[in-house]
């Protein structure tokens, strides 16, 4: 079945500062595309679709890879079978979807990818049926209808809850990566936690007209334990419904350092940081998983099974999922708890990916 | 909004067509040069059935769009082996790897992209290389099976190239 595109006007700049000039030009009118796996299947269904499309695929500058950076251009696949970047990125770049996606699909891409949910990434003809919602032509959301608003129930035309759906995000936030953009007022680095904040319609703090460049990793990503666990109906193809993310580190059996990062959960990726609960950004209110509500003391302490078991607990009993993507929510939330208890069980004997 | 011209290499050919920026490169090949070997199943990126090969990697034709695709060489089924039946599609014959027939395009680009880098699969690694494709018919082991055979043909002796027009 052949699913049109819609009409729009295709830029293919070639650098950088070409392509900021261009985004400014056609500002609120527009899209960037790089392997388009995401936004070009986004547009057939009709969501949100611009009158611009400023391809990102002919720009050098986005696409060097290193040991400690990454560029936003860079393919998935060429990260899965890098050698210099820690194993736990290689090997979550190859979880994601399928080999011919991973071909196509970009890091950029991947880390801007549009939150996923079952009344939105539908065709046209199918959200025309039900009605549209809050995340595209409509003013209502179909998985949480209603809000509360001073005690009283009331038709919820705010808040969207869509799942923020890619594995690179967790692992590279649980290794404290941070991304870089460049943008009409210059560029400015920031961590990739902070990056992620609101909605499932904001999604992030980005400012329009801002490209995504590179990632950064701190030297330490090399040296912390860390790795990833997917949960997903099908091995192949499929978004995550549940991604665990970790960077551990010990002294001599004890925990030194412990951040998961829990993704496809809530509206962005969500940090446990159990090494410094005291000064974190303020939580987006949207966000309905509280990482720090009851945390568990954790550092110092030998990471032994009672311990790994409070901490995969507390993942557990935070993690809130809802039900807009596959598989039940109180299965992934139990996941949450499985997947980290595992890789913590994994990254603790040594085990690599 | 008008179309652009688009100048690239398919199976060989030099080729210049009109297209419309929103087209996709399964729209192109299908539509504007009749190549209708490629096969759009889903066109969401989801079954595999599109793949081609652009410059070399496997691609799947549904999400690449047709201007991105400016100066790049090309190859569909088509293209495969003018003159001559190529072994992987002999063997997906032989081995019963092709009932209907539709996702058989795609799945032979795939293992033709997939055996260039790896010429001696083993079953793992062709299942995962092969896991972005779908065949609702088969069920896939004859699949595996067709891929094997061909990989131990084209070892044994490797395929010409296939000859310019
Ligand atoms: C069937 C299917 C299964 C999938 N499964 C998974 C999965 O399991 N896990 C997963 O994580 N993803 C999955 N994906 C999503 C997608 O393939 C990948 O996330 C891929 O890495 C996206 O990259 P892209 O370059 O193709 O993105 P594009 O579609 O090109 O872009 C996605 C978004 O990011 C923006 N963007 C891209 N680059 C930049 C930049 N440099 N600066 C600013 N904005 C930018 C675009 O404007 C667009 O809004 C799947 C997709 C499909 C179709
Ligand atoms: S969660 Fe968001 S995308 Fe899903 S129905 Fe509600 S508003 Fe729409
Ligand atoms: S038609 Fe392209 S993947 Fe299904
Ligand atoms: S042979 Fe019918 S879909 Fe594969």
């Amino acid at each position: 079945m052949t699913m049109l595109l819609p009409k729009f006007e295709l830029h293919q700049p070639t650098t950088l500062a070409e392509a900021v000039k261009l985004a400014s030009a056609h500002a609120g009118d527009f899209d960037f595309l790089s392997g388009g796996t995401d936004l070009l299947p986004n547009y057939k269904c009709g969501l949100n679709a611009h009158g611009h499309v400023i391809s990102l695929a002919h720009i050098a500058e986005l696409k060097t890879i290193t040991r400690d950076s990454i560029g936003a251009g860079v393919r998935i696949v060429d990260i899965e079978r890098n050698a210099d970047v820690p194993r736990s990125v290689a090997f979550t770049a190859g979880q994601i979807a399928s080999p011919l996606l991973r071909q196509s699909g970009t890091l950029g891409g991947n880390l801007m990818l549009d939150n996923r949910c079952h009344f939105f990434n539908q065709s046209y003809f199918w959200r025309n049926s039900l009605g549209y919602c809050l995340k595209a032509d409509g003013d209502r959301c179909h998985v949480v209808p209603m809000i509360n608003e001073g005690g009283k129930s009331v038709l919820n035309n705010k808040v969207c809850v869509a799942t923020h759906s890619s594995d690179l995000a967790p692992m590279l936030i649980a290794l404290g990566a941070d991304v870089t953009f460049a943008g009409p007022d210059g560029s400015r680095t920031i961590k990739l936690n902070d990056f992620y904040y609101g909605d499932g319609i904001a999604r992030f703090e980005h400012r329009p007209g801002e490209i995504l460049v590179k990632v950064t990793l701190p030297k330490s990503a090399h040296e912390v334990r860390s790795g990833y666990k997917k949960l997903a109906p099908r091995q192949s193809i499929d978004f995550p419904v549940a991604g665990v993310g970790i960077a551990l580190e010990l002294d001599a059996g004890k925990v030194k350092s412990l951040r998961v990062a829990v993704g496809a959960v809530d509206t962005t990726p969500v940090l446990f940081d159990f090494s410094k609960p005291a000064n974190v950004k303020a939580l987006s209110s949207y966000l309905l998983t509280d990482p720090y509500k009851n945390m568990p003391d954790v550092m110092g302490k030998q990471l032994d099974n009672a311990l790994i078991e409070t901490i995969s607990k507390h993942i557990q009993t935070q993690c809130q999922p809802k039900l807009n993507v596959p598989m039940e929510p109180g299965y992934r939330k139990k996941m949450c708890g499985v997947l980290t208890r595992r890789l913590l069980a994994e990254l603790r004997d040594g085990k690599t990916v | 909004m008008s179309k652009h011209i688009l100048r690239f290499h398919v199976n060989d050919r030099a080729v210049e067509v009109a297209v419309e920026p929103w087209h996709t490169l399964a729209n192109v090949l299908r539509n504007d040069l009749n190549l209708t070997g490629t096969k759009i199943g889903c066109d969401m990126g989801t079954c595999g059935c599109c793949t081609v090969h652009v410059d070399g990697k496997a691609r799947l034709s549904c999400l690449t769009l047709a201007l991105e695709c400016q100066g790049a060489k090309i190859a569909t089924i088509e293209g495969l082996n003018e003159y001559e039946i190529h072994p992987l599609q002999r063997a997906f014959a032989e081995c019963g790897g092709s009932q209907c027939g539709y996702c058989t395009p795609g799945f032979i680009m795939q293992s033709c992209a997939m055996l260039k880098e790896n010429p001696d699969p083993t079953r793992d690694e062709i299942k995962a290389g092969l896991s972005g494709n779908l065949c609702r018919c088969t069920g896939f082991m004859k699949i595996y099976e067709a891929v094997e055979r061909a990989a131990t043909e084209m070892r044994e002796k490797p395929v010409s190239a296939p000859v310019k027009a």
